[in-house]
């Protein structure tokens, strides 16, 4: 039974390993300390984190899969986690939805076909409401200006 | 080195113990009980069910009895409203989110401690498919996984080295996964059933035992259990056989074994069907 | 008004990549002091200067610091720039807008507790605050500042910048400290603490970014001199966050022990909408106080006595109209969705919060419920590994106390 079965790195693309070799020359000696680092490197590239991708990225580093799968899916921005990789994070704390969050989800459902999902609190309460379009936040939302900047990045 | 004991008072009673110790050997000392799920005396503490916990003077929060060390002078309170408080709930809040019925020691702490889970209602629960046609060998049902981490830890640094699982996850959701919930085959598995012999609840299963269950045929009263000796190699780990209608339906190391520990390799804990065969 | 200007001074003045103009408004006075009177005296300052740490613990710094400054090397020093509790966004106006500073101050404790390594471990979802660090990092290392030689004395220090992955329980400094190392950021056991065992099992020096924007200031101008702002309770300049129904929401800076009544009239421009119904302090983690209670001054012995803290300093504003258990709920979701799941009080007892609280509705609610809430979070708060699990039923229990249920027959 043992040795029969693909190991994960074989789900590995072509892409994916260049994407992991690139990064990997960033950080030549690699360490497990490295690996968020090397994580969100790999993300930024390939724009998620598959299984062939972190099982191409194990056997490179020399990494259980199983422990690397167990941090990256810890970790919200990641894409391995239970938070999908979405266009626009729209910031569920209590501040924006004071400020009319709950209106712009409604905005993004019905106005666009962006790919989105709530996310907790940006630290931007003071410029309520708030969202995380791509990787850089965007506040004192309206209507007018989520579209825009939403449209800006389709 | 100083062979100065220790002295620590546990429910008013003087205890004297050596020096790095944990409380819950010096309660034991005391002649005192503990509760414990996540605990396993063969590897490091990890203090994750907090059933264990206990009133320590000077300390806002309880502490967990199996990972804290005793100092000198130090005042536990083991069995304090606070105490039995926070166990009771603990154990209700196991309770009400995963299936208990093969975890006998959780359902003795849960009598011990009038636990009550179903006060909660209907409530969100541990819901995971039963992944038991992966392999021959042992069943995967993590609705009956308390995360007590044990089997994360015997496949790794605590015995095994191979890391085929961890925890993955977070919060409610964090689960025990071979990453990406690939099948056994697919993982580093070398079905040794260490993490087997260490799950408190059940949720990882000998096929055999698994098996019998689901036909209403495991019949405890009716098996006998003998010791004995692998046959396959060298080590010759000791072995306990549980055998029911003069078939073999399980093995285990004993976990106090001075050289195994409870710990196996897949020929002795799984290679035992040629034993069954009769003419 | 108490008047403070000291955290905030340079702040929307200073172009913030400017070392040049960060140098003439006041900066590196604190280092180059340093440098001359020495670690143990630096040490002894801060010390004197009575601050506590402004994350939330509020341990006292100097007693720290002389901690690590006793441990053997390596060390490591360590900003804590995971700003995560709802309502707090002081340590991201300070990075944005004044990041030399953090910077200065990291030096300053590496030197003074004998640690040639720093990491900044920022919240992914900061990429400015990211930016702005990095290149005043940049900055420093050029004109020497950091590098193997702080300023031409021979003391080696440098910093990493360290990005979270998005998790809030990644501010508990051993949840940091794991993730550093690339683990899962989950909390570990104290004792050890930090200062004896921390980041690769070394001593580790760990100090919230408010906390380190003090230091510059401390060692420039003396401990005596900022022990003699704010009050016993809460010596030194304090940045709160204000947000919610407030007019002008934002950062403020004022001596400690200034009334809560103050930041939200004067400060913040008072009430959006009718009146106040309450302020939740401290964040998501804290306690509500309702306007009789406004008059209270922000200091920690004079918060006890009504049952709060400063915590992160957020103070979230609701007037009136607000449906208060509406938010109850919405923060105990936060902390279920936050979670690291490692221990059954907190991995279960939140999710099981919310669960009650979603039905706290008079049409819904069960007889006991209130029993029950008050039952799942004194486990939580007794028996959690963290401060997380901690902390996430204190709200709850607050608002027990000081609201009543929604109105209503229940079964």
């Amino acid at each position: 039974m043992v040795g029969e079965a693909p190991t994960p790195a074989e789900f590995a693309t072509p892409q994916d390993r260049a994407a992991v070799d690139a990064v990997l020359l960033d950080f030549p000696r690699f360490e497990r300390t490295l690996l968020l680092p090397v994580l969100q490197a790999v993300q930024a590239q390939r724009g998620g984190l598959s299984k062939g991708l972190l099982g191409y990225l194990c056997e490179r580093v020399r990494m259980p899969f199983a422990e690397v799968y167990g941090v990256a899916s810890f970790y919200a921005l990641l894409a391995a986690s239970d938070h999908p990789v979405v266009e626009v994070r729209l910031c569920s704390g209590v501040p924006c939805i004071l400020a009319g969050a709950e209106q712009l989800a409604e905005t993004l459902r019905q106005q666009t076909s962006a790919s989105w999902n709530w996310f907790p609190c940006l630290g931007q309460c003071d410029r309520a409401p708030a969202a995380l379009v791509g990787d850089e936040p965007r506040y004192h939302l309206t209507t007018s200006s989520l579209l825009q900047v939403v449209d800006g990045c389709q | 080195m100083t062979d100065a004991l220790i002295s620590v008072t546990v429910d008013g009673q003087d205890v004297r113990v050596g020096p790095g110790v944990t409380l819950l050997t010096a309660i034991a000392q005391a002649g005192i009980n503990t509760p414990t799920l996540c605990y396993d005396p063969v590897m490091r503490p990890v203090n994750v069910c907090r059933v264990c916990v206990v009133e320590l003077q000077g300390s806002r929060a309880l502490v967990p009895a199996c990972s804290r060390i005793a100092e000198n002078g130090m005042q536990v309170l083991t069995d304090s409203p606070r105490v039995r408080q926070a166990r009771r709930v603990v154990l209700e809040l196991l309770g009400s989110s995963v299936d208990t019925s093969t975890a006998p020691d959780l359902r003795r702490f849960s009598v011990d401690y009038e636990a009550h889970p179903e006060r909660f209602g209907d409530v969100q629960r541990v819901e995971q498919p039963v992944r038991a046609d992966d392999n021959e060998l042992y069943v995967r049902d993590y609705g009956k996984c308390i995360l007590c981490y044990k089997c994360v830890q015997a496949c790794g640094e605590e015995a095994q080295f191979t890391f085929a699982i961890g925890v993955a996850g977070r919060g409610f959701e964090a689960h025990i996964d071979t990453g990406y919930d690939a099948p056994l085959p697919e993982s580093p598995c070398v079905y040794c059933g260490n993490c087997v012999a260490v799950c408190p609840t059940g949720a990882l299963m000998g096929r055999k035992e698994w098996d019998l269950r689901n036909e209403n045929a495991w019949k405890p009263e009716e098996q006998t259990i003998e010791d004995t000796i692998c046959p396959y190699c060298g080590v010759g780990c000791g072995l306990r056989v549980t055998a029911q209608d003069e078939r073999v339906v399980k093995v285990e190391s004993p976990r106090d074994h001075p050289v195994t520990r409870g710990f196996l390799c897949v020929k002795g804990r799984f290679g035992y069907d040629f034993v069954n065969r009769r003419p | 008004m108490a008047a403070s200007n000291y955290l905030l001074a340079r702040c929307g003045v200073v172009e913030p990549t400017s070392l040049a103009e960060y140098a003439s408004h006041g900066g590196l006075a604190g280092l180059r002091r340093a440098l001359e009177i020495g670690p143990a005296r630096v040490v002894e300052e801060v010390t004197t200067s009575g601050l506590v740490g402004r994350g939330g613990a509020a341990f006292p710094t100097g007693r720290k610091w002389a901690g690590l400054a006793a441990a053997a090397a390596p060390k490591y020093v360590i900003c804590n720039a995971d700003e995560s509790e709802p309502g707090t966004f002081k340590d991201r106006k300070l990075m944005e807008e004044d990041p030399f500073a953090i910077l200065e101050a990291m030096v300053i404790a590496g030197f003074a507790v004998g640690a040639n390594t720093g990491y900044v471990y920022i919240r992914g979802e900061y990429p400015l605050a990211t930016r702005r660090i990095e290149r005043a990092a940049a900055a420093l290392r050029e004109q020497g500042w950091l590098g193997p030689s702080v300023g031409g004395s021979g003391f080696a220090f440098d910093v990493e910048v360290r990005r979270g992955g998005g998790a809030y329980i990644c501010g508990e400094e051993t949840a940091l400290m794991n993730s550093i190392e690339g683990r899962r950021g989950e909390p570990r056991s104290k004792p050890p603490f930090p200062t004896e065992r921390g980041l690769f099992s070394r001593p580790t020096l760990i100090n919230n970014v408010e906390t380190l924007a003090n230091v510059p200031l401390i060692v420039a101008r003396g401990g005596e001199w900022f022990s003699s702002i704010g009050v016993p309770g809460l010596v030194g300049p304090k940045l709160f966050c204000l947000s919610g129904h407030v007019k002008r929401p934002g950062v403020y800076e004022v001596p400690g022990g200034a009334p809560l009544r103050e930041l939200l009239e004067e400060h913040a421009g008072g009430v959006v909408g009718p009146d106040f119904q309450a302020v939740l302090l401290g964040g998501a983690a804290g306690t509500y106080v309702t306007p009789e209670q406004f008059d209270t001054p922000l200091d920690y012995q004079s918060l006890r006595a009504i049952g709060g803290s400063i915590g992160s300093g957020a103070i979230i504003a609701f007037n009136t109209t607000v449906d208060i258990w509406d938010m109850v709920r919405r923060f105990a979701e936060f902390f279920a969705e936050e979670s690291c799941g490692q221990c059954v009080p907190c991995r279960v007892g939140t999710v099981r919060q919310v669960e009650v609280l979603h039905r706290l509705d008079a049409s819904m609610r069960r007889e006991g419920d209130r029993e029950l809430l008050v039952d799942i979070g004194q486990a939580m708060t007794s028996a959690s590994i963290c401060g997380l699990g901690q902390t996430a039923a204190a709200q709850v229990l607050s608002a027990l106390d000081r609201f009543p249920l929604p109105v209503g027959a229940h079964r």
